[in-house]
């Protein structure tokens, strides 16, 4: 377990710390793009991209960084007394069939995908736009195994932490 | 047997939420499993799984959606700022420093805040933090102030530029130019965000005019002042801060409104104006946490919009769309009486989820079908706007009941009895809005 987490807290750290690099990324792209449109009368493909490809990567990244911190809204409007065991066998059953499941599935569905968007080297649809789309799309595969590796981490733990 | 996986599926996404597995992992997991089970007894096409991550890609080139980080930025930023209490105390003397003019300027800075993000949790933290230690000197009754702050609270939410309307406009839009393609019109005029910023303003300003007309009728008004602990000096320099504060965010609704700016244009300037104000208050040192709390939030509803996204997807590989199609049609009177039963559902839906769910499941399903019957979409989106903006105030799951709670530690009972009044305020703007569209239709026809 503690080697488990030993794994998992720095892939979490290095999320976090690039997830805030893209909302600083997706600022500035935008509002260098005011100031070209407003100041200059013109554009730029390439702060277009960079404004989609900073979004895609926040938008996944922050998925995986939301569930480690316990985040994700839950309601719980049926509140049921129920031994400590029953709870904890609740939780690691949703946890597999609900979290490690469906993303181990959207990992193996994406892995055809990505393949095809490394070997076409995907990037912007405009001639003169960014290249690198490819390398946004694989934190769709990186985002389900670190979700994945933190249902694990918290199905196998034996405190009960904030999901 | 189609139809059998597919109630099953249903029941057991509501069971599970209600069981208290986020959401996000229950709108992903159980149509998956309920797809697998599909498959495997041969109800269901394996290769609608093969869209999933096209989908996730999809959502990821939305660039509607690209404000929304921003906007939560923004929102972030304001909360940790220390504006509002300024605003609030600025606000308050302004009038004649009474509890009446606590009250309505607890009304007119959540208006304030609206024009940033409007996040619901972080205005109301924000009110409950500052503005209820001074309704409590002025022995505000606790249950009237509850109330005022979580209605006021909410308004961020049907005020533009609100992240509801933005998700909604992103449904309504896609829905609308369906239903156009599908009618024979292959050039349909668009409906976008703005549209649905303009349809808000007035229904939106309205609740905050009718709230205000209720603190006037129903609060007494003590024979106390809001207490001056600063020097006159300090005083009026931070009056003036505070009002400048306020003054510069309605910047951002009307920099979109009039045409100035697009709205993750918009988003960028307010995030610069208000990250300016943090830096000369002295609070440039919040910015890491600013920016980690945007990250979880950012997360929190993009990840259920990514497994709405993969809910409606399976729902759709099990005819579900064509069934609650086929179930609208068939009410009586068509529109009117298929949008009073869809605006029934989402009210007692708002009971149990939250916006973002009903968002992205409820709207995708019925929009195409009552567009189909001649339903206007900015009317519809806008009724739906206030309906959500209900379902923040109604127990057990309103979402602005939980964040007041955690700052107050109000009672339950009294919780719930607060938020009455705004409630039955909202709901005769629903029907307003139900009787008169022009209330919704108006503005969008004359500003774009």
């Amino acid at each position: 377990m503690a080697k488990l987490d030993a794994f998992i807290n720095p892939l979490i750290r290095w999320a976090e710390l690039l997830a805030k690099a893209c909302v600083v990324l997706l600022f500035t792209s935008v509002f260098s793009s005011v100031v070209l449109r407003y100041l200059f009368s013109t554009g730029s493909t390439k702060l277009e991209d960079l404004q989609h490809y900073t979004f895609g990567s926040l938008l996944l990244l922050s998925v995986a960084i939301a569930f480690a911190s316990g985040r994700h809204v839950k309601v719980e409007i049926l509140q049921f007394e129920a031994h400590a065991v029953s709870k904890r066998g609740f939780l690691v059953l949703w946890l597999m069939l609900l979290v490690c499941l469906p993303m181990g599935f959207i990992v193996v569905l994406s892995i055809p995908e990505i393949l095809h968007s490394w070997r076409t080297l995907d990037g912007s649809s405009e001639l003169d736009g960014l290249g690198g789309l490819f390398l946004v799309k694989t934190f769709l595969p990186i985002t389900g195994i670190l979700i994945f590796l933190i249902a694990v981490g918290r199905a196998i733990s034996p405190a009960d932490r904030e999901l | 047997m189609q139809s059998f996986i597919l109630l099953v599926m249903i029941v057991s996404v509501f069971a599970g939420i209600a069981a208290g597995i986020p959401v996000m992992f229950v709108l992903l997991g159980i149509p998956i499993l309920a797809g697998l089970a599909g498959t495997i007894l041969g109800v269901f096409e394996p290769s609608f799984f093969n869209a999933i991550p096209i989908r996730i890609f999809g959502i990821m080139e939305n660039q509607v959606l690209y404000s929304v980080p921003l906007f939560i930025l923004m929102g972030k930023l304001l909360e940790h700022s220390g504006l509002a209490e300024r605003a609030l105390s600025a606000v308050t003397r302004l009038f004649n420093g009474g509890a009446k003019s606590l009250s309505i300027a607890v009304i007119a800075i959540s208006v304030a805040i609206a024009c940033t993000s409007g996040i619901v949790g972080a205005t109301i933290t924000m009110l409950g933090a500052v503005a209820l230690p001074a309704m409590r000197n002025f022995q505000i009754q606790e249950k009237f102030s509850a109330g005022l702050i979580m209605a006021s609270g909410s308004l961020g939410q049907i005020l533009p530029p609100s992240i509801v309307l933005i998700l909604l406009s992103d449904q309504i839009s896609s829905a609308h130019v369906t239903n156009q393609l599908a009618a024979g019109n292959f050039s349909p005029e668009p409906v976008g965000v703005g549209h649905l910023f303009a349809g808000a303003l007035l229904p939106g300003l309205c609740l905050a005019v009718f709230y205000t007309l209720y603190v006037i009728l129903v609060l007494d008004e003590p024979k106390k002042k809001l207490p001056n602990r600063n020097t006159k000096k300090e005083q009026t320099r931070n009056d003036w801060f505070g009002l400048s504060a306020v003054l510069s965010l309605f910047l951002v609704p009307l920099s979109i409104l009039l045409g100035f700016a697009t709205t993750i244009e918009a988003a960028a300037i307010g995030v610069l104006v208000i990250g300016l104000m943090v830096f000369v208050s002295g609070k440039g040192n919040v910015l890491r946490e600013v920016l980690l709390e945007t990250t979880k939030l950012n997360g929190v509803i993009f990840g259920i919009i990514i497994s709405a996204s993969v809910f409606s997807l399976v729902l759709r590989g099990f005819e579900g769309d064509i069934i609650f199609q086929s179930l609208f049609s068939e009410l009586p009177d068509g529109a009117l009486w298929a949008l009073i039963s869809v605006m029934l559902i989402v009210f007692l839906l708002g009971f149990l989820i939250e916006f973002v769910e009903i968002t992205y499941v409820v709207v995708p399903l019925t929009a195409p079908v009552l567009f189909a019957l001649g339903v206007d979409p900015v009317w519809f989106a806008i009724l739906m706007a206030v309906n959500l903006q209900i379902s923040f105030l109604t127990p057990p799951m309103g979402i602005s009941l939980f964040y007041y709670k955690s700052v107050s530690g109000i009672d339950t009972p009294n919780l719930y009895r607060s938020v009455i009044p705004y409630v039955a305020i909202q709901l005769l703007m629903l029907i307003a809005i139900l009787i008169f569209p022009s209330l919704a239709t108006w503005l969008p026809s004359v500003l774009i």
